[in-house]
Order: structure tokens, then sequence, then C-alpha cells
């Protein structure tokens, strides 16, 4: 069994954790920011786990997906990317509109924003005041537009 | 209504075999609930495939519920099956590789290459990813031919799943302490398919306007001496031989053909087979791809850029996958809605994703934002993915898309399902790993199988049949639950491509 060591984490819950079970909540977390159309349950199955995946929605939110998914999605994009220009070379009407760095610079903001509006709509339903809490911060963050629409309307819910 | 659920169950690949059930319990939760590269590979074909490259680091920022701190990584690689070794070549590592220590088998070559053998290696000391620094890891395996069985001299190739085969699976797992933070389950599944040799005259296919002049791929249902064979993968570009192939008797003959920039072809009742040698069955690969109509609506100019190429994006992926399907042949960019519109388009996108029904009649019913008979793609400025409702032509595609959302959302209107956790053939693995574009989100989602490729095309509730763009060729009702005579296993898929 892992304990949550006081003061390692700001957390409303101190919760003891098997090795599996954290892995479980991070994959079950993971399936949530991550999904195309989420019509399998998979923020229901967020709820399920408990306020135990609060700290990591919370950090997400703020901080957006970890470094090492960002960049296992930027060799992604640029792969896609040289796929697509070699590709144009004998489909001209396929040739990407934008220049690489843009298209890296586009994409991996749609995955952060993603991360972070996923991290707002599953706050919004744990509610509570480290959830609360985390919405007011990311507010003051520098934020796209349909990032703060969610976070300002979860963070204006959650205060009711 | 959205997507039916979906039921359960590269970049480049390397497969890896698994034997055995060495490992953690943890291993073996991780391997059942996260994707198997189940890949089908005839040795005689294998070429060295790259494997996306692992990043050194945990999966979510935080790590997991209560992970302390900021402690180094440990990897736990458990190596399983023919694999004769696997090279881990590590970059942009600050310090000597030589500090990290190493338990179990596995050494250091003079390259910052790890090479690694079958069993358990705890890799302990790695430095975890920052925004600044990243540490990537880029595998190759070789793989023990000798370990792969041979079959029965005067027995047909095991081509179609027969159980002649072995896999070989890689686990890496990223440990904090005892805690796997972030994990890869590599397999593949290895058998041989010797190919006799070609002694003319030999039974052939002639592929005619082959119009890229790819190595085709041909699933052939046929009469062979050892019986009837299904979906027996062939490859070709123009007249190839497929050795002897009988006449039909009491067996199915067809022969579904994918290529790119062709439509798939599907003939049937194939009476071109004989016994003697010397059968010629020539196939005409036209019409090229079909051309879908395509309505592509945008609520902001500043959707536009991305709109092109998300489109030429879902060309290129359904194309090079042998879809045989032009996304960009008959595509509308409609002009720019009036706000009340656009406002219309992004509201009721947004109502469907929040809500999970499928009310579009305020789109469908407003002919200056849609048009009917047509596939009508909207991006809009709402937060989410992406979406298609079932039978209504409507596909929404938001600000958090990746680039290969649309070909996904297309996918589903030409009827594919979601691919994750299925097991269709019933062998206990996973048939699609998370690089298959209908997996329902992820990272490197670029494959398209020809058992989808298949169904895009003949489901007759594909909207290529539903909008009356297939003008010719057989339709074929074929779920992607069904495998059957009549249906290829939806995940059967050549590789190479």
């Amino acid at each position: 069994m892992i304990a949550v060591a006081a003061g390692c984490q700001r957390s409303e819950v101190e919760v003891a954790l098997s090795q599996e079970a954290s892995a479980q909540v991070r994959r079950t977390i993971v399936r949530w920011l991550e999904c195309e159309e989420c019509t399998d349950g998979e923020l229901e199955a967020v709820l399920k786990v408990g306020r135990v995946g609060v700290p990591t929605l919370a950090a997400t939110l703020i901080e957006g997906p970890a470094p090492a998914r960002l960049e296992e999605q930027r060799e992604h994009l640029a792969g896609l990317y040289r796929q697509q220009v070699e590709y144009a070379r004998s489909h001209p009407r396929a040739a990407p509109r934008m220049s690489e760095s843009e298209y890296l610079a586009v994409y991996t903001a749609n995955l952060v924003a993603r991360y972070r509006v996923r991290s707002a709509m599953a706050l919004e339903r744990f509610g509570g005041p480290e959830a609360a809490q985390a919405l007011e911060r990311a507010l003051a963050l520098p934020l796209r537009d349909d990032e703060r629409g969610v976070i300002a309307a979860a963070a204006a819910r959650v205060r009711r | 209504m959205r997507l039916p659920r979906s039921s359960r169950p590269a970049g480049l690949l390397f497969a890896l075999v698994l034997l055995g059930g060495t490992g953690s319990a943890n291993s073996q939760v991780a391997i059942k609930q996260y994707p198997h590269f189940i890949y089908p590979i005839c040795l005689e074909d294998l070429i060295v495939i790259e494997i996306p490259p692992i990043i050194v680091g945990c999966e979510v920022i935080d790590c997991c519920p209560g992970c302390p701190g900021t402690p180094p990584i440990d990897w736990r690689i458990l190596v399983e099956g023919p694999v004769q070794q696997l090279a881990l070549r590590f970059e942009n590592l600050a310090d000597s590789p030589q500090t990290l220590r190493v338990e179990g088998p596995a050494r250091w070559d003079q390259r910052a290459t790890l090479m690694v053998g079958r069993g358990q290696t705890m890799l302990r000391g790695l430095p975890r990813a920052t925004r600044a620094r990243q540490v990537k890891v880029r595998p190759q395996v070789r793989f023990d031919a000798a370990a792969v069985p041979v079959d029965t001299p005067g027995v047909a190739p095991a081509r179609d799943g027969s159980p002649r085969q072995v896999d070989a699976r890689i686990l890496i797992e990223q440990l904090i302490g005892e805690i796997v933070v972030n994990e890869r389950v590599i397999m593949y599944r290895l058998r041989r398919c010797p190919r006799p040799p070609i002694v003319w005259p030999t039974d052939q296919i002639d592929l005619n306007n082959n119009a890229a002049m790819d190595n085709a791929v041909v699933f052939l249902d046929a009469r062979r001496a050892s019986g009837c064979v299904n979906d027996e993968i062939n490859r070709g570009i123009d007249i190839f031989s497929v050795g002897s192939v009988l006449s039909n008797q009491t067996c199915r003959s067809e022969v579904a053909v994918f290529s790119d920039d062709d439509a798939v072809q599907l003939v049937e009742n194939v009476t071109a087979w004989s016994d003697p040698l010397g059968d010629l069955l020539p196939v005409n690969m036209t019409p090229d791809r079909w051309q879908p109509p395509i309505d592509v609506w945008i609520t902001r100019a500043a959707l536009q850029a991305r709109s092109q190429n998300e489109v030429a994006q879902a060309d290129l992926l359904i194309n090079t996958n042998h879809g045989g399907i032009d996304v960009l042949a008959n595509v509308t960019a409609q002009p720019l809605p009036t706000n009340a519109n656009a406002t219309t388009i992004d509201n009721t996108a947004g109502n469907v994703w929040n809500t999970g029904a499928c009310n579009v009649g305020a789109i469908t019913g407003n002919p200056a934002i849609f048009t009917a008979n047509r596939l009508n793609v909207y991006f809009v400025n709402q937060a989410f993915t992406g979406w298609w409702c079932p039978q209504s032509n409507v596909i929404a595609i938001g600000t958090t898309a990746q680039p290969e959302t649309l070909a996904h959302e297309l996918g589903h209107a030409f009827t594919l399902a979601h691919t994750d956790g299925v097991d269709y053939n019933a062998d206990g693995a996973n048939d699609f790993p998370n690089t298959n574009i209908m997996w329902p989100g992820g990272v490197g989602r670029t494959t398209f199988t020809e058992g989808q490729c298949f169904r895009m095309t003949l489901n007759p509730t594909s909207m290529l049949n539903v909008n009356g763009v297939r003008t010719v060729g057989p339709t074929r009702n074929c779920p992607d639950a069904t495998l059957s005579s009549a249906c290829p296993w939806v995940a059967l898929d050549a590789v190479p491509n």
C-alpha cells in the first residue's frame, strides 16, 4: 500500500492507494482526457474513482499535459506533416495549408486546450474547495477563448 | 444521436511476440488494459520498422495520485517470445548511460544503446521529461526466426490466422517507486508464410488501371489443394502469380483489391479458375477513388486554414491506407454563414457534445447551412474534438481537434465503429493497436486496415452508398463484429501497407 505522504500533495483527501489502484486511476483519467467523442462513459468512470483523482485533474488544468505526452505529440505531428508534404508531391490538392511550425503550434495548443477543458469539466462535477481553487487559479492563466469559456462556466457553477 | 457505444474489448510498428506470463501482477493488468499491437506478420515479409519513440516520463503531469516529489524514473522491461534482441537507443541523456543501473539480461553498447535480452530487465535512475529536455528511446527488435514454427511440408502456409504462430511481446513500464506511471505494450504475431517457388505456367491476377502502380493488396477466396482459402493475402502491382488456384467446386470464389488511388474492388463469383495452371483473372481497377460530395462549413474565418488542412489530412490517411475514397475531389467550401447562422451551428454542435443527443434539426432544417445528400462537415467554435451524427450527414469538428479527428469521424460516417478493446476473432488479444484511426483517442492514430476499408466501401449504410456516391459494384452488409467467408475480419491488415 502506498500512503499519500502528508505535505507532498495539497489534497483535501489523504488516500492510501495500492500500486495497482494508483495506476488504474491514472489510466481512467487519461481515457477521459484523450477520448474523441467520449460516448463510452469516460467522464463517469473518472467520477467513479472518487476524489483521489482531483489533484491530478487540478494539476492538469493548470499545467496541461505531461512533458512526455507533449513530446510524443510533437513527434506524431512532425511525422504527419512530413507525410503530408510527401503525399502532396503526387496529390497537390492535399498540400498542407500551414508551415510546419504553425502546424505543430496549432495542434499542440489544441491538445493542451483539450486537456484543460476536460479537466475543468471533471472538476466541475467533483466540486469542492480544491476543485474551486484550481478553477479560479486557471482563470488567471493566459487562456484561449474556448478554454476560458469552459473554465469560467465551470468555476461559476462550482462557486454556487 | 452520437456514435453508438463501442463494444469492449505509428508511426511505424515493430511488433513483439509475447510468450508465457512472467512479470509482475501490474504487468498483467497493463497488458490487459493497454492495447496490444497485434499484427499477423509473415516472417518472409518482415522489414525493419521503427517503433514510435518512447519518451521517458510520466503519462500525466503529476505522475499519479499521491506520487511523491520528482524522483527519477525506473524502467521495467519485459521481453517475451521469439525476440533475439531488443535494442533501446537513448537520445538526450545528459550524463553517460553507464550511470544508469541495469539489472537483468541487458548491457550497454558503445552508442548509448541498451541491448536487452529475453526476460525482465530493470533500468534505474532515468531523468523524467521536463519541458526543456526529454530523453527519448527508440526501440528496434530482432526476431529469433528459428523459434517461429515451420509449416508442415505439403500443408498450405498459415495465411489465415491458424494456430501455427507465435506471439512476441515487449512491455515497458515506467515506475516511480513501485507505481507504474507510464507504459507501452508492443506485440506482434509471427508466423511463417513460405511461398512456393513460381513454376510457370502459374495462375495469375491482372490488375488493370492500377492508378498508383502500387503493391496492391488482394484478399483471395478460392479453392486450393489444401481446401477453401478465405481472405488469403496476396500482393501485386500489375500481373502477378497466385500459384495454383483450382476450380471453385463448393468454395466461395471472389477477390477484393485494395490499392492507393483506386476504389476498393470486389469481384464476386469468380469463374476464371480451373484445375490446370495458366488461368488469368483480370480485375479492372476503375473507378479511381470514390468522390463523396462534402460541404465544409466554418463558423469563423480563423478556422479556414485548419479546415483545409484537416480535409487534406483525411484524404491522405484514407488513401494511403487503401481506403479508396477521394476526400478532396468533391469538396465545396461553403461561404461564411451569417452571424445568426454561425451561432446556430455552434450552439447546435455544442449541445450535441454536451448532451450526447443528436438533435441537429436546427442545422438540417435550414438549407442555408445544410446541403442534403452531401456530407456536411462543420468546423465550429466549441471546445470539443469531434462527432458524427449517425445517418444525418452531419459531422462537427471542434476547437480541440487533432489532424486525424476528421478522418476518424469520416470513418464513422462510412460505418466504422471504435476499435479499442475489441476481440472479434476471439483469440484472447485486442484486435487493434492504438495506432488505428478508429481508436477513440490518443496519440499516433494513422492507420486503417483493409478489413475496415472493405466495410467503408461496401457496407450499405456507408454514406458512400446512402448518398448514392457508388454507382457500380456490390454492397455487402458487414458489421465490424462479423467474421465470415463473406466478411473479412475487420482487423485484417496487410503489413507493410
